[in-house]
């Protein structure tokens, strides 16, 4: 569904991306780890269209976005779910007005339609008490996960995740964790998930959900005989992939780099 | 050469932008509600500081032109003098200099601290164009408050002249005013009032501007508010300059 092919990019004289190849399927997930300034973000943002390239293609669903104008990318941004680092909610708008954001600007939408998508997004994260608080009243997890129902808005195939943990305790990481988790496998969203927190990481490539009789989801480990196979790892570094692979992988590759970063 | 190269892309990137705000006036999606919130932010809440200002310039006017037409045995000018200099020069510049500290200060920060949290990344991937949410309506209110502004600054500044020149110099209410009538013809009031219009425009553009390209944090917020400020007001006294020698030309 997104295939990066040897993008390049720079800001001034500091080349950030030097040829990175990258390619997410349906209902996969990428994570995207590096040390910060490694570039993470910039993928994110290139993927969406808010950079530009200084050269190679970026292709959504066969589609090269690279020479798109801004109005042109409009329809392709529309695919995308996108979870900023920190939340980048509207801190003029209630949490309710946040979700309700893109649905409002399409303009196709009754209120009451509106109100419920609204609702039920924040249904998915849990935080429906919160709809009419002002973002500055929430705690760092609670904006990520307001966050996040904003990106759900529109049933978006692909989900781009800019380190959504970031500077959370494990608990509400894990809350974050799980949400990711259940886009994937019950919804079959596929995600860029950057991050530097490598617990998160390993939850996300070891762990399932699937629904039970009444509707409640569980969540399980992979054992001995089962691998998650929809969940990779890429690992960046001085702007050019490292590895690509499983976590098994990653944690027998043979790299000081890799391994300083694991340890 | 660095440099010479860096003023030139800024500057071409600011008129790229003033030229996008502009052409999206006549484009849709258009931001009603966001225009009329910005025309409230900076119209209602400068009248205040405008007021005030307006006033008291107007009271040193008279207060310091009465000394100088004493000489010549022609204090019953005064009102003219106040209303030639408030309408022409110092209404709209020193009202413009004021909305630029109040608003262009303003509109630098928000803009600003909506780039540094990645509000203005969300909201183009949300599927808006910030110019066309951000900036148009700042632009659009500017340009319309600010010649608002300006005739109630022109206003208070001349009754603060009348209040100088009526309790202080002794002169009557009616020489003051005739005198001040005669300053108020179609020429001056156009140039005071077209003026205005292109202040409004420089102090939203400059502030929306120096806002968008902050980069670095909260610091950068605190320097683009602060170059805001000073690059608005640079250009207002800069325009005005401009804008009086056209005028003069075209005249005589
Ligand atoms: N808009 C920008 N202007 C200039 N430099 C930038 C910009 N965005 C990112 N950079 C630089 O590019 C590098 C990579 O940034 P980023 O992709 O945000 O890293 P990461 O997300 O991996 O921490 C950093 O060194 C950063 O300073
Ligand atoms: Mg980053």
């Amino acid at each position: 569904m997104i295939k990066l092919a040897e993008v390049t990019k720079s800001y001034w004289d500091q080349q950030v991306l030097k040829g990175v190849n990258l390619e997410v399927g349906r209902a996969e997930t990428k994570i995207i780890l590096g040390g910060s300034g490694s570039g993470k973000s910039t993928i994110i943002k290139l993927v969406l269209g808010l950079e530009k390239p200084d050269s190679g293609h970026i292709f959504v669903d066969g589609e090269d976005i690279t020479p798109f104008r801004e109005h042109e990318l409009m329809h392709v941004r529309r695919k995308f779910g996108m979870v900023f680092q920190e939340g980048a909610l509207f801190d003029s708008l209630t949490v309710g007005e946040n979700v309700a954001y893109k649905m409002r600007e399409e303009k196709l939408f009754s209120e009451e339609e509106v109100d419920a998508v609204v609702r039920r997004m924040l249904g998915f994260v849990d935080l429906e008490d919160a709809i009419d608080k002002m973002p500055a009243e929430l705690s760092g997890g609670m904006r990520r996960r307001v966050a996040i129902a904003r990106a759900l808005v529109g049933n978006p195939k692909i989900m781009l995740y800019d380190e959504p943990t970031a500077g959370l305790d494990p608990i509400t990481s894990r809350t974050i964790s799980e949400l990711v988790i259940k886009l994937r496998d019950l919804e079959g969203v596929s995600s860029v998930f950057v991050t530097h927190d490598l617990r998160t990481a390993f939850t996300l490539a070891s762990q399932f959900a699937v629904v039970r009789g009444g509707g409640d989801v569980e969540f399980m480990g992979e054992d001995g005989k089962l691998c998650l196979i929809n969940t990779r790892f890429v690992m960046l570094q001085d702007g050019k992939i490292l590895f690509e692979g499983t976590d098994e992988e990653l944690r027998n590759f043979s790299s000081s780099y890799v391994q300083e970063f694991l340890a | 050469m660095n440099f010479i190269y860096l003023a030139i892309y800024e500057v071409q990137e600011f008129f790229l932008l003033s030229l996008r705000a502009f052409t999206n006036i006549f484009r849709k999606p258009r931001y009603l509600q966001d225009t009329l919130l910005q025309m409230d932010t900076i119209g209602v809440g400068s009248l205040l500081i405008v007021i005030l200002t307006g006033f008291f310039t107007g009271a040193v006017l008279a207060l310091q032109s009465a000394k100088s037409l004493k000489s010549f045995g022609a204090v019953g000018l005064t009102g003219q003098l106040v209303a030639l200099s408030l309408i022409k020069e110092l209404g709209p510049v020193l009202t413009a200099l004021m909305v630029a500290g109040r608003n262009g200060s303003g509109i630098a920060s928000e803009l600003g601290s909506m780039v540094v949290t990645e509000q203005i990344s969300a909201m183009r991937a949300l599927g808006t164009d910030p110019t066309r949410k951000l900036v148009t309506p700042r632009m659009v209110a500017a340009t319309t408050m600010l010649p608002l502004l300006t005739v109630l600054s022109d206003l208070c500044g001349l009754l603060g002249g009348w209040m100088v020149s009526f309790y202080k110099l002794r002169l009557s209410t009616s020489l003051y005013w005739s005198a001040a009538m005669k300053a108020i013809d179609y020429n001056n009031l156009l140039e005071g009032i077209s003026k205005p219009f292109i202040f409004g425009f420089i102090i939203a553009m400059v502030g929306c501007y120096c806002g968008l390209r902050t980069h670095g944090g909260t610091q950068g917020v605190g320097r683009s508010t602060t170059q805001a400020v000073v690059f608005s007001s640079i250009l207002v006294i800069a325009a005005d300059f401009f804008v009086s020698k056209i005028i003069l030309d075209l005249r005589y």
